[in-house]
């Protein structure tokens, strides 16, 4: 064996960043994200199509909730992507304020109005939900409105990043907005533990596994990885218009140095 | 469909694809302004 061959375990980690690397180049980010994206739409189709199918038409009704629990199938995937895009989102931030990659700060402008709207379909969803179970629309119960202040946080980025014009100066004053709202995550998480709230506890990522049937589980899970696939197919969009947006100021900016 | 929770159920699915559908609209809508815009730029750039 070669002594100056480092351990296998490292090679595959910094192979794994040298391809992390290799895609901070916008251009290398163009071309793999426009054969990327055919398979994502056509992934995401499948999974959608198959968890619609069997969240509403194969899984049972709930003995209690009756049919309304069918709701579920959405409302619960949104409110996981909701927190999971705010996740990714803070680990941008650290990407554009501790490693300054070239891509962090397109990725978190490009994420939150993503994040946003999965946000809005989860309070929608569950409102429409709590109606029939609870017997009201809204409740200031500690899980709905940290979800709410969830929702406030990403308009307050999505603002924030129209209030600068300097890129430079609006990626770092959103990064760290995005690293304070950061701690809304765990109060979420965790809120159905720590007050007593009218929401149900988690059900699904608890310890001692699902309490959910697995008749029930499957679709609830399809429909997460369908989401999931949406919003990486979303994602790379507007990342796309985000590298191509820069690309025109930067082109501009030069002619008018020009005539200048 | 659904018995009584047919309005609930289909008014949650409507909201959804709805909010759905317009931000894949607008995201592609962005993409597609984005690229005219750099088009344009690169025209009035090889033009003597």
């Amino acid at each position: 064996m070669n002594d100056f061959a480092p351990p296998p375990v490292q090679d595959a980690k910094a192979s794994f960043w040298a391809s992390l690397w290799a895609l901070a180049n916008p251009g290398r980010f163009m071309s793999f994200s426009a054969r990327l994206l055919p398979w994502l739409w056509g992934a995401t189709l499948i999974t959608m199509a198959y968890g619609l199918y069997k969240g509403l038409f194969v899984a049972p009704a709930d003995y209690q909730q009756g049919d309304s629990m069918r709701i579920m199938y959405i409302h619960v995937p949104a409110a996981w992507m909701g927190m999971f895009v705010y996740a990714t989102m803070t680990a941008s931030a650290l990407g554009t304020l501790v490693w300054r990659h070239p891509l962090a700060d397109v990725s978190q402008k490009a994420a939150a109005p993503i994040g946003a709207c999965f946000t809005v379909i989860c309070l929608v969803t569950g409102s429409f939900w709590g109606k029939p179970t609870w017997g009201t629309w809204w409740e200031w119960d500690a899980r709905m409105t940290s979800v709410l202040v969830l929702l406030l946080i990403y308009l307050g980025i999505i603002a924030l990043w129209r209030a600068i014009d300097e890129p430079l100066r609006a990626a770092r004053a959103v990064a760290i907005m995005t690293l304070v709202g950061a701690v809304n995550l765990p109060i979420i998480k965790f809120s159905v533990d720590w007050w007593n709230t009218m929401h149900q506890p988690a059900s699904v990522f608890r310890k001692g596994g699902p309490t959910i049937h697995p008749a029930m589980l499957e679709p609830l899970l399809v429909m997460a990885v369908a989401f999931s696939l949406l919003f990486a197919a979303i994602h790379m969009v507007r990342m796309q218009a985000e590298i191509i947006d820069r690309r025109a100021e930067r082109l501009a900016m030069r002619a008018a140095a020009g005539e200048g | 469909m659904f018995g009584h929770h047919t309005p609930y159920i289909l008014a949650s699915y409507g909201v959804a694809a709805t909010v759905l559908v317009l931000l894949i609209v607008a995201s592609y809508r962005a993409r597609a302004a984005a690229r005219r815009r750099l088009a344009d730029l690169e025209r009035m750039g090889n033009e003597p």
